[in-house]
């Protein structure tokens, strides 16, 4: 999805409304001179202001751009492959604790690979090659305690 | 100035076992990744720093620096034989490189591209050498006014040559700052933004950030292309080096020129080695004797960009090391893996550690030289390099993607950060909001935060104090010149333009 630049600037208008209101409500120094809110209250008004150019150059060509469109270059199928993609990183955050990582990132790489297209026994053979390959260098070599779940022994 | 102590430790530390071994998978990983056409030089270094995390820093360095210099020149690989630019410092001479090759004249090609990708990386390795230690003295005398105002200088940088837009590239800068802003505050450690999580109290992790923007981004890129069949190789001879030498003489004024500005442009926050080759591309055009060759087929379009795009590697190390201020999204990574290790890059470490430092010189030309066989033997077995396909590469990727982030912390909040940082760059990529600027933020936004309450803590907020030092004074006029320097190139083109019809 594609904002028109008026409404990206609008958006990041409010954004910077809502962090400024927020920054607001951060201390002063103990001297009582200006703390922890001014760095943020600083930027997030130069970014309302960025927000505030955007919108007005946005509304000079409004009718260049569709108010929200699609990614140029980006189809259907492959928006698509974004979504599963971010739900396949969701799906290992959720499930690596219980299911470990072995099985986990096999599930991941191997559902990713027959996204992708390949042929169904090349995707059999290379997911647990390559997640066995992760495995060795993140887990034996750099001794990164990765979660083991079903597979602890 | 040159110290020779300092280099023979710098040596002794480099010439370790560990290290070499380091270094030779890293260039073999870097020419690897390079060849392959959508994973670019950054996205490798992103990848590779989960794995430098858990080693001492001269071989974390060693790795990163050897892998850059390797994946800029392998980009060249697919530019030559597929017509598809390997990274985005290969773009400018793709072109001209595909059509001398279509003419048979691959291995002439692939040879200009070895030998002066290894020139340039050699040359821009000589001037950091020289420069560095010069500036780093000068640096000494710096306090928080300098360092604010250089942080800024290269902010401004960063935004101004980040893309076609300075308004988008001011809001990525923007989002970067903002981004720093979440954790503690330096003043009373208040937490900001946190919401009450305790993960978000330290900030965010770099790493997992930058797996984000650069490794997953580009993921989400690759799987949403369209799948394309394969494009045609182009067959070539292996004696690859036969022709280069006669190109090297004829071109040798035109490629010091090259590397001269590729240094340059490398050591400007913000640009690193595509902005360079596209620079030595039309200069070299300007100046050609031949300039309806570019763009067809030009030997001298080559050779002059392919060496500048490895000059920019070692310039963007001359503010990075000295000043803390990185040159480029690749300096921006390794300013992180420095503060990771204990070493604040800047004016004190070439002080307190000059033994890394040299040992950092020795790493730039020892990968330069190794680029010439590693880099052959690549060029040999390019056939099969280039046939992996990207269909099994990019989940291979995604999993590294999360390990990575996951090994920072050992918690699944930092690939959900990473997850985040992704989604975010992919989105400020589709609204043409450079990441850039992004990146250089999240790297200086502490110093920036750190230096500006420094100064005014020290002057009783005094905002002239700013400008009461006369290296101060100097850096914040340039700094306020850069930024109304946009409206004064459009003043000027104006009355250009107003002139010209009355003439």
């Amino acid at each position: 999805m594609r904002f028109h630049d008026f409404l990206l600037g609008l958006l990041i208008m409010a954004a910077s409304a809502a962090i400024y209101f927020t920054a607001l409500g951060f201390p002063d120094q103990n001297d009582g001179k200006p703390g922890a809110w001014l760095f943020p209250c600083a930027l997030s008004i130069l970014f309302g202001i960025c927000g505030l150019c955007l919108a007005v150059k946005g509304l000079m060509h409004f009718k260049e751009q569709k108010l929200i469109s699609l990614i140029p270059g980006l189809t259907l199928p492959g928006a698509l492959r974004i979504a599963a993609t971010v739900a396949l990183v969701v799906f290992y955050i959720l499930a690596s604790d219980s299911l470990g990582f072995l099985i986990t990132m096999c599930i991941v790489i191997f559902l990713m690979m027959v996204m992708m297209r390949n042929k169904l026994w090349v995707s059999v053979v290379a997911a647990p090659i390559s997640t066995v390959a992760i495995y060795l260098i993140f887990a034996k070599l750099l001794l990164v305690p990765l979660p083991e779940g079903l597979l602890s022994f | 100035m040159f110290t020779p102590d300092l280099f023979m430790q710098g040596l002794q530390l480099v010439f370790d076992p560990f290290v070499l071994l380091v270094v030779i998978c890293s260039g073999l990983y870097g020419l690897f990744i390079g060849a392959m056409p959508g994973l670019t030089a950054t996205m490798a270094v992103a990848l590779l720093v989960p794995i430098t995390f858990y080693m001492e820093p001269v071989p974390a360095i060693a790795s990163i620096i050897t892998m850059s210099a390797m994946a800029i020149f392998a980009g060249d690989l697919p530019g030559t034989l597929l017509h598809i630019p390997g990274t985005p410092s290969s773009a400018a001479y793709c072109d001209d490189s595909y059509a001398i090759s279509k003419k048979g004249n691959a291995s002439l090609v692939l040879g200009i591209d070895l030998m002066l990708s290894a020139m340039g990386g050699l040359f821009g390795s000589l001037v950091l050498m020289c420069a560095a230690p010069a500036l780093a003295e000068v640096a000494l005398q710096f306090s928080s006014y300098e360092f604010f105002w250089l942080a800024v200088l290269g902010l401004s940088c960063a935004v101004l040559i980040s893309g076609r837009s300075v308004l988008k590239g001011l809001i990525s800068l923007l989002i970067g700052l903002l981004l720093t802003c979440v954790g503690a505050d330096i003043t009373l450690g208040f937490p900001r933004f946190t919401f009450g999580s305790m993960e978000l109290l330290e900030g965010f992790s770099f790493i997992p950030a930058m797996i984000g923007m650069f490794g997953l981004a580009e993921v989400f890129k690759n799987v949403s292309a369209k799948q394309t069949e394969d494009a045609e190789m182009i067959t070539y001879s292996t004696r690859i080096l036969k022709g280069v030498g006669g190109v090297i003489r004829k071109f040798k004024f035109q490629l010091l020129r090259s590397q001269i500005i590729g240094t340059l442009v490398g050591v400007l926050p913000g640009a690193g080695g595509d902005i360079a080759a596209w620079i030595c591309y039309g200069v070299g055009k300007r100046f050609s004797k031949h300039p309806e060759e570019y763009g067809k087929g030009s030997v001298e379009a080559i050779a002059n960009c392919t060496t500048a795009n490895n000059a920019a590697i070692s310039g963007a190390f001359i503010p990075a090391l000295v000043f803390g201020i990185p040159g480029d999204s690749l300096t921006a990574i390794i300013i992180g893996v420095l503060f990771m290790k204990g070493l604040e890059p800047g004016p004190s470490l070439f002080a307190q550690h000059g033994d890394f430092l040299y040992a950092i010189y020795v790493v730039f030309l020892l990968a330069n030289i190794l680029l010439i066989p590693l880099g052959y033997i690549v060029i040999r077995c390019a056939t099969k390099v280039l046939r992996v396909p990207p269909a099994i590469l990019n989940p291979v990727i995604l999993g590294f993607c999360m390990v990575g982030a996951y090994a920072i912390n050992n918690g699944a909040f930092d690939i959900a950060s990473m997850l985040g940082f992704g989604v975010a760059a992919y989105f400020m990529i589709a609204h043409g909001i450079p990441v850039a600027p992004a990146v250089l933020g999240l790297v200086l936004g502490h110093m920036l935060e750190n230096t500006f309450m420094q100064s005014m803590v020290k002057s009783e907020w005094d905002p002239f104090s700013f400008f009461s030092r006369p290296i101060a004074a100097s850096l914040g006029v340039i700094t306020i010149f850069l930024w109304f320097m946009p409206l004064i190139v459009k003043g000027i083109k104006r009355m250009r333009g107003k002139a010209a019809p009355a003439a």
